[in-house]
């Protein structure tokens, strides 16, 4: 004890190599906050890029899981509102919940909204064609464009004929 | 040793830096697996999707003529069938419905959907492995397919939907001519004209509309009774539909030798929706949206070359309603008549005019 007690006077009372002691105290310390400063950066670069990372395989999964198949489209009158409905049977074939976006008839939007098909399941959607313009009907025998969206941004499309 | 380790001033900056370079690599490669694993992730859902998407291309189904066999009426208004289909590709099928549509109606009824499993309209037996052929679907439904015309004038067309979103479809009834060697029809540009016993139909406005009575003998007929001619016609063309202009007219030409005038009675086309003259008869309007459309013959062709659509004549002028009959004479006489078409079109947009040399008909013949 007594001897720990001379050792630690005899430290605070020389003089000798306090230049030394000091640069070494200034070097670890640098390199202690310098170190942080990196360790912090990286993980916080690493962890932006493995978040957006995770959206895109996450994003991609999802969509990569939809099968839509549009399975009949059947051009329909009404009494008193002739050659203006259309009806898409659409069945999800996919290994995900489908929702409906969006539907268009010749590239123009004919009906949005959100419908959810479960795996396996079968939906329909009517359209009226009076809601594109004003006396918009399908004409006997043409050949009509729809494409259905998902809101995942899932695009089937195809050409049905309408009756003759 | 211990103590003179922990005394040392050496190299602890090159420790510390080597600890951060050891932490910082670690981190990185921690990223790499992260990244790798999720990569993983994601080829083997590609891989599996991929695999959904072969399988649903290696379907393959086909209907087997005469597609409809075993009607039989169940009573209750329902009635049994069985569809005959035969898989031709590499997987097994499972069907989960079936669409009939009735292609000589657009009226919302027109679609009769057939659910796999119980209801008023079902289906069973719908699995079909692959090389079976001659597989019978078996159907209950309130539709009563015994009512279709064998000769195609009003088809339904049949489409069964998969389990993987495939769809197969057919026409009913597919006809094929029954005469040896001979075609039965004649080709004049991308128009046909079959001439089979039920291709030329006619009403009047006492005749029981739809789908009429065969014309080759018109009878009993009296004069100035309103009549309309319904003509089958096939767009043999896979390039365009033919869209049908009003100045097309069935003009039967009376043979005076008969006892007739020898003047000619001229009807025009009338609405696709007309049943009867002077009863149910609409002016023919060649605009599109409205005109009698024949569309073109899609492929695979079906055996009649094409779709047959049914063509109406009974208008005495060009675009009107105005009923029109074939004599004014009071009684039932015998009269022979030669008929010629004039058909007028519009066909990849350039307008075209044929003359057909169609049939012979006659009036109050006993045979």
């Amino acid at each position: 004890m007594r001897r720990y007690r001379t050792t630690v006077r005899r430290f605070i009372g020389g003089r000798r190599a306090i230049s030394t002691l000091l640069a070494n105290v200034i070097v670890i310390t640098m390199v202690i906050s310098l170190g942080t400063m990196l360790y912090v950066w990286t993980t916080g670069v690493m962890g932006t890029y493995q978040g957006a990372a995770g959206i895109w395989f996450s994003t991609r999964s999802e969509v990569m899981k939809e099968r839509l198949a549009i399975e009949e489209v059947w051009f329909t009158n009404v009494v008193g509102q002739d050659h203006q409905n259309i009806t898409i049977y659409m069945r999800n074939v996919g290994a995900n919940e489908i929702k409906i976006a969006a539907v268009y008839v010749n590239s123009t939007q004919a009906w949005t909204g959100t419908k959810a098909i479960n795996i396996g399941q079968v939906s329909r959607i009517s359209l009226d064609l009076r809601l594109l313009t004003a006396n918009n009907k399908w004409g006997k025998g043409c050949v009509t464009y729809i494409s259905v969206a998902t809101l995942r941004g899932t695009v089937v499309k195809g050409y049905w004929q309408a009756p003759a | 040793m211990l103590r003179r380790f922990a005394v040392r001033r050496k190299g602890v900056g090159t420790i510390l830096g080597a600890a951060y370079f050891i932490i910082i690599v670690l981190a990185i490669f921690n990223l790499i697996m992260w990244e790798v694993y999720q990569y993983d992730a994601y080829q083997q859902l590609v891989s599996q999707m991929n695999q959904v998407d072969q399988d649903r291309i290696s379907e393959s189904l086909e209907f087997v003529y005469p597609i409809i066999v075993d009607f039989n009426p169940l009573g209750s208004g329902k009635y049994s069938f069985n569809l005959i289909v035969r898989n031709i590709g590499g997987i097994t099928v499972n069907t989960v419905r079936l669409y009939f549509s009735n292609c000589s109606d657009t009226s919302s009824k027109a679609l009769t959907i057939i659910e796999k499993g119980a209801g008023d309209n079902c289906f069973t037996n719908g699995f079909i492995n692959p090389g079976e052929t001659n597989h019978l679907i078996s159907v209950v439904t309130t539709l009563n397919m015994g009512l279709v015309p064998p000769d195609g004038s009003r088809p339904f067309a049949i489409l069964l939907a998969t389990e993987r979103g495939r769809t197969f479809s057919t026409f009913y009834p597919l006809t094929v001519p029954e005469w040896g060697g001979n075609v039965g029809y004649i080709d004049i540009g991308p128009l046909r004209f079959v001439f089979d016993y039920y291709s030329l139909n006619y009403t009047t406005n006492v005749l029981t509309p739809v789908p009429g009575q065969q014309a080759w003998i018109v009878k009993p007929y009296t004069g100035k009774t309103p009549i309309m001619f319904w003509v089958k016609v096939i767009n043999i063309a896979k390039d365009g539909d033919i869209r049908i202009k009003k100045y097309s007219v069935f003009n039967c030409i009376e043979l005076s030798w008969s006892g007739a005038s020898g003047k000619q009675a001229s009807f025009f086309i009338v609405d696709s929706s007309s049943t009867q003259p002077g009863v149910n008869m609409k002016a023919y309007n060649e605009e599109p949206g409205y005109a009698t459309i024949l569309p073109r013959s899609p492929t695979p062709t079906p055996p009649q070359g094409g779709i047959p659509v049914v063509v109406k004549f009974g208008a005495r002028s060009i675009a009107t309603a105005d009923p029109w009959w074939l004599f004014i004479e009071s009684g039932y006489p015998i009269y022979e008549y030669l008929v010629l078409m004039g058909f007028y079109y519009v066909y990849k947009g350039q307008d075209y005019g044929v003359t057909i040399p169609f049939v012979a008909i006659r009036t109050n013949t006993p045979t």
